[in-house]
């Protein structure tokens, strides 16, 4: 009898060990860059944006949210990207460090090769963080940076 | 008794009921044909009477058990694995071992399972560790937690309306 609980404990075990390395295998996750363009022009949401737009019109005081680009990044530990976000400005993100479901990230924007801001911050469980500010023709650069 | 000019096979037809019209016109008058059809009918009844004693004390043949006992023994599913995990058991030192290791592992992995991860009051959120501009003025916003329970931050880059266009 105590050898038989034995035997299926073992079994059990196995069970776990074979059966775990899977789970954690399905936990992918990546870094979304949406570039949004934000004016005061037709009150107009892009579609592929519906998901974040209560956010977009509960904090921004714009009409208008065009999506310019959407850059999906694999989510490395200490890989760094950069993304173009004018003709003279530029986005470097860095991803510094992976922990569970928090992701943390060092974001420069750089002017003409001179760096304007450097912020580190944590994502946690598809969070979104909104950067913006820089100035386009028609008007004005709004970042999404969330992990999903 | 004097020979006939009918064969044997003449008389062997008529026994199986297919006899010639001359073959039977001739026998009332052939004590040589009426003997032999007598010899054949017991020669038949004799050999009736040997194959069916034979088929009767002969043992039936099972071929599928004959079959089986050439293939190789069947095992259950309990039993292969049974008989995987037993020679593990045959030590009482391994045995304990084995349960040692087999209640650490699932600990393990129920712990892992089963913990929360950590900071789980900004779950869903975002939150800034650090920010330094030195050629920019730099606003940061709080917005809250918002309908979705969603905890959203805001940087905003400060530009003059000079680059505006030129950026």
């Amino acid at each position: 009898m105590r050898s038989v609980s034995l035997k299926y404990l073992l079994i059990i075990t196995f069970l776990f060990l074979f059966s775990s390395p899977l789970a954690f295998a399905e936990d992918k996750a990546e870094l979304k860059i949406r570039i949004i363009n934000a004016s005061f022009g037709e009150a107009r949401v892009d579609s592929s944006i519906r998901n974040i737009s209560t956010q977009l019109k509960g904090i921004f005081p714009f009409s208008s949210y065009q999506l310019i680009k959407t850059n999906i990044l694999p989510l490395k530990e200490g890989s760094t990207n950069v993304i173009k976000l004018t003709e003279s400005k530029t986005m470097e993100i860095s991803t510094l460090n992976i922990k569970g479901s928090m992701i943390q990230l060092l974001v420069s924007v750089i002017n003409n090769k001179v760096p304007i801001l450097n912020t580190t911050f944590t994502l946690s469980n598809k969070g979104t963080l909104f950067l913006g500010g820089p100035k386009t023709p028609t008007g004005t650069l709004i970042i999404a940076i969330s992990a999903e | 008794m004097k020979k006939c000019k009918f064969s044997e096979n003449e008389i062997l037809t008529y026994i199986e009921g297919a006899g010639s019209s001359q073959f039977i016109e001739h026998l009332p008058d052939c004590s040589h044909c009426n003997a032999e059809i007598e010899n054949q009918k017991y020669m038949s009844l004799l050999l009736n009477d040997y194959y069916k004693k034979a088929a009767d004390e002969a043992p039936a043949i099972n071929i599928w058990a004959l079959i089986e006992d050439e293939l190789p023994e069947k095992k259950s599913i309990k039993d292969t694995i049974a008989d995987f995990f037993t020679p593990l058991f045959a030590f009482p030192k391994l045995r304990y071992a084995a349960a040692g290791f087999g209640a650490l592992a699932i600990v393990f992995f129920a712990y892992q399972l089963y913990t929360p991860p950590e900071s789980t009051e900004t779950a869903r959120g975002v939150e800034i560790n650090y920010i330094e501009s030195s050629k920019a003025q730099v606003m940061m916003l709080d917005p809250g937690v918002d309908q979705n329970n969603t905890n959203t931050a805001v940087i905003w880059i400060m530009e003059d309306d000079s680059s505006n266009g030129r950026s």
